[in-house]
């Protein structure tokens, strides 16, 4: 376990630099930048602003700036002289020029992680629950009720799964806002007002709930006819003990590995959620920012999605091999 | 596949091979074969799009604005003109041959008033043409609406069925207004019964012009008023079965193109990502050992990658052209590929008929390529039909925040660009729901059925995977 924690470790660093350099040069390359839109920018004032944002200096030297700001203590200053400070620097958003990047994702973040948990933990509640009860009620009705939406629901996407939503809870019957959040944004602002998460948070999930539901279901069909679980009916344990004692973990297996790339793909789906319901989250602000060409906060979304991947796969596979103690790493 | 060449004769007892064995399997799996016929459907329509659709799906006439499905309207252009001794120029192509055209016209007759209220009642309405001073204005007929005309130029919505009378208040329909103002209401009225218009055209020149029999010299209608249209007797109509978008294009011809766009892109996607992933793959299988350790760290890292933000970033930077969504695409999917072939070759290069080929003096890339891909074929299969779906998915993902592909800077409107502007285009009310429902469907449909086969056919190609999701 050591051995392997400590390469998948090694491994983190490559990615995220990789990612970074990629998007680096993916967003120089190109023609153009973020001063020459809209109106006509005098030319005076377009070199004195690029001078400001180092955009005039080659972009291997912007590489390195942005990268040297980047890490995670500044032990220099410019001039060389010691002055501890904090790293991780983003830089200032070109086009949101009163806010730093920083400023902007601690701003926005928290909106999407709220959408997020809450996507996570409904498709979790749905999914097990749905799961767990037609694997332990095999060919009944509702196994096959439930598995036929979640069929449904692993083939439909979410943007299709999302304006359907929109339509039918909120323009049809009017029952919630079909876009917009809290007023007063933020995290404990969203929790505060629940109805704009509602939709998102259900469009987001369906297709991890059906893909949950799927697993549990295979896992507690294979794990229901084994030996252990016969001792514990032989014991005189209880339906539900049994069911959430000791079938469930042994089931649970292939839902662990899951959660991985769900949460990538929570993530990445979290980019179209909250362009159909227009939450002020890090994914709406990924793609306008992309779209406007504002190198520093494309930088910053990247590296943010690129951190919260690897971390989340790195710690399912460790989470995996805490609950399943056959599976040794090497 | 590669048989050797001392093969005997063909055996007495006619064995099945995998191919025939996996077809019998797939043929029971219901799910499937539903996937399998509704693919094949949805191929043929794809690619027969330009022959099936009835209309041109980018071009619509304006003045159908959005109709609801199974709307039928006369064929007309938005404005038609006629005039006599010259060639009919503004008029649906198609019936510059015809003899006779016949348009039966709803007129309408629309007059300005101004009404001032003052406290809340009506103290004065004037005609704004000549400012003669009326009582009422009464616009209860079946036909009749009044519309509010703004300083800006922009129009109250319609009201019908209202009377606007001196000392009276205003009808409750114009809405919630200040105690005393001025506002110009324009008054539409439909004349009483349609009015025909013939037109005898020879040697593509109108010959002459009759208005309700009164020859004239020249006709202007507007397509909406057109209540019927009738070329050498036979009346002109189409019917949109699905109805038509905001800018009156039919929605079953772009549902038809869409699916064109949508599955070119998620063939073309899988089939770059098929070629490197199969090399790439039996490449690292092949040479094993340190050669194979390399190339897997490799795939490992980029697996981390997330890759849909690169794609988003190249999209936007390097234009939405359709050939870098094939390469970008494809590029993103090859990874498993390369993985799931790598571990077949693994298996299969230790099996006797490679020794066979080695021992007959088959060089290395021949024993690759001529003997250990093509009994990968199963899997590839298999993992190909998963892709397509996926692929088809991203696609439909960047079309629809706004990445849409081009051609020629020309926009290709996949299904999950026209689910898009379906969604953009509902109404307050959802009153305009069919253009997100039908493409929202049509999309579905298809990956669904994509899924159900690609998952059909792994059971049948591997039953050992079977009920591994």
């Amino acid at each position: 376990m050591g051995r392997y924690l400590f390469r998948r470790l090694l491994q983190v660093p490559i990615v995220l630099l990789i990612l970074v350099t990629i998007s680096f040069f993916l967003m120089r390359a190109a023609p153009g930048g973020p001063f020459d839109m809209d109106k006509q920018v005098d030319a005076d004032i377009k070199r004195r602003m690029e001078e400001k944002y180092h955009l005039d200096k080659h972009p291997v030297v912007q590489y390195g700036m942005f990268l040297r700001d980047l890490a995670p203590i500044h032990v220099f200053d410019r001039e060389g002289n010691v002055s501890i400070r904090p790293g991780f620097d983003l830089g200032p958003s070109f086009k949101n020029k009163s806010l730093s990047v920083n400023e902007v994702i601690w701003l926005k973040a928290p909106v999407s992680a709220l959408l997020g948990i809450a996507a996570l933990l409904i498709s979790l509640v749905l999914g097990l629950g749905a799961g767990v009860v037609a694997g332990v009620r095999q060919n009944s009705v509702f196994d096959y009720g439930s598995m036929a939406v979640a069929m449904v629901g692993l083939a439909v996407p979410t943007f299709v799964v999302g304006p359907l939503l929109a339509l039918v809870f909120g323009l049809w019957w009017k029952l919630l806002p079909v876009a917009g959040y809290a007023a007063d944004g933020g995290f404990f602002g969203g929790l505060m007002a629940p109805q704009y998460l509602i939709l998102p948070a259900f469009a987001l999930a369906l297709p991890f709930a059906a893909r949950i539901a799927r697993l549990t279901r295979a896992g507690m069909l294979e794990v229901i006819n084994q030996d252990y679980i016969r001792t514990a009916w032989a014991k005189g344990l209880r339906e539900h003990v049994i069911v959430v004692r000791h079938a469930l973990r042994g089931a649970m297996l292939p839902v662990v590995s899951f959660l991985g790339p769900a949460v990538a793909q929570i993530l990445t789906g979290s980019l179209v959620v909250e362009q159909i319901f227009a939450i002020p989250g890090i994914g709406r602000e990924f793609v306008t920012s992309a779209m406007n060409r504002d190198y520093t906060m494309v930088m910053g979304t990247v590296i943010l999605f690129g951190v919260l991947l690897v971390a989340f796969n790195l710690i399912v596979d460790v989470v995996y091999g805490l609950l399943d103690p056959r599976i040794r790493y090497t | 596949m590669s048989a050797p060449a001392e093969t005997p004769p063909a055996a007495p007892k006619k064995g099945t091979s995998l191919w025939q064995d996996a077809w019998r399997r797939l043929k029971k799996n219901h799910m499937a074969m539903f996937g399998l016929v509704v693919v094949v459907f949805m191929s043929a329509l794809a690619v027969l799009a330009p022959w099936l659709a009835p209309f041109d799906a980018t071009y619509g006439e304006t003045w159908l604005g959005a109709q609801p499905p199974r709307f039928d309207h006369p064929d007309v252009l938005n404005r038609n003109f006629l005039a006599v001794g010259h060639p009919p120029t503004h008029i649906r192509p198609g019936y510059e041959d015809a003899r006779t055209i016949t348009f039966e016209v709803d007129e309408t007759q629309e007059t300005e008033y101004r009404v001032r209220v003052q406290r809340r009642r009506v103290t004065e309405i004037r005609r704004v043409e000549g400012a003669i001073k009326i009582d009422r204005v009464d616009a209860t007929s079946p036909g009749d609406v009044l519309v509010e005309v703004r300083e800006d130029g922009s129009r109250g919505g319609p009201v019908t069925g209202a009377v606007i009378e001196t000392k009276a208040p205003l009808p409750e329909a114009f809405g919630e207004r200040p105690a005393s103002f001025v506002m110009i209401v324009r008054h539409a009225q439909r004349a009483k019964g349609p009015v025909l218009y013939t037109a005898h055209l020879e040697n593509g020149v109108v010959l002459d012009l009759t208005r309700d029999g009164v020859g004239i010299d020249r006709m202007e209608v507007e397509g909406r008023s057109v209540r019927k249209v009738d070329v050498d007797g036979t009346e002109r109509r189409h019917t949109h079965w699905l109805g038509t978008d905001l800018s009156g294009r039919d929605l079953l011809s772009r549902i038809l193109y869409g699916g064109r766009i949508s599955l070119l892109v998620g063939v073309i996607a899988t089939i770059v990502s098929l070629v490197i992933g199969v090399v790439y793959g039996a490449i690292s299988g092949y040479a094993g050992g340190k050669v194979d350790d390399l190339l897997m760290a490799i795939v490992d890292i980029l697996f981390a990658i997330p890759y849909m933000f690169l794609v988003i970033l190249l999209l936007v930077n390097f234009g939405r052209d359709i050939t870098i969504l094939f390469v970008a695409l494809g590029a993103v999917q090859w990874l498993t590929m390369a993985r799931i072939v790598r571990g077949q070759i693994l298996s299969l290069k230790e099996k006797e008929f490679v020794e066979a080929a080695r021992m007959s003096g088959t060089g290395p890339a021949g024993i690759l390529f001529r003997h250990l891909v093509p009994n990968t074929l199963g899997v590839v299969v298999v993992y190909t039909t998963l892709t397509v779906p996926a692929v088809i998915l991203q696609e439909s993902f960047l079309a629809f925040i706004g990445l849409a592909v081009e051609y020629d800077g020309q926009s290709l409107d996949s299904w999950g660009a026209l689910v898009k502007s379906g969604m953009d285009a509902l109404g307050s009310d959802g009153e305009r729901s069919w253009l997100l429902v039908a493409p929202s469907i049509a999309m579905a449909l298809t990956l669904f059925s994509l899924n159900f086969l690609g998952d059909g056919l792994r059971d049948a190609l591997d039953p050992q995977q079977r009920g591994r999701t």
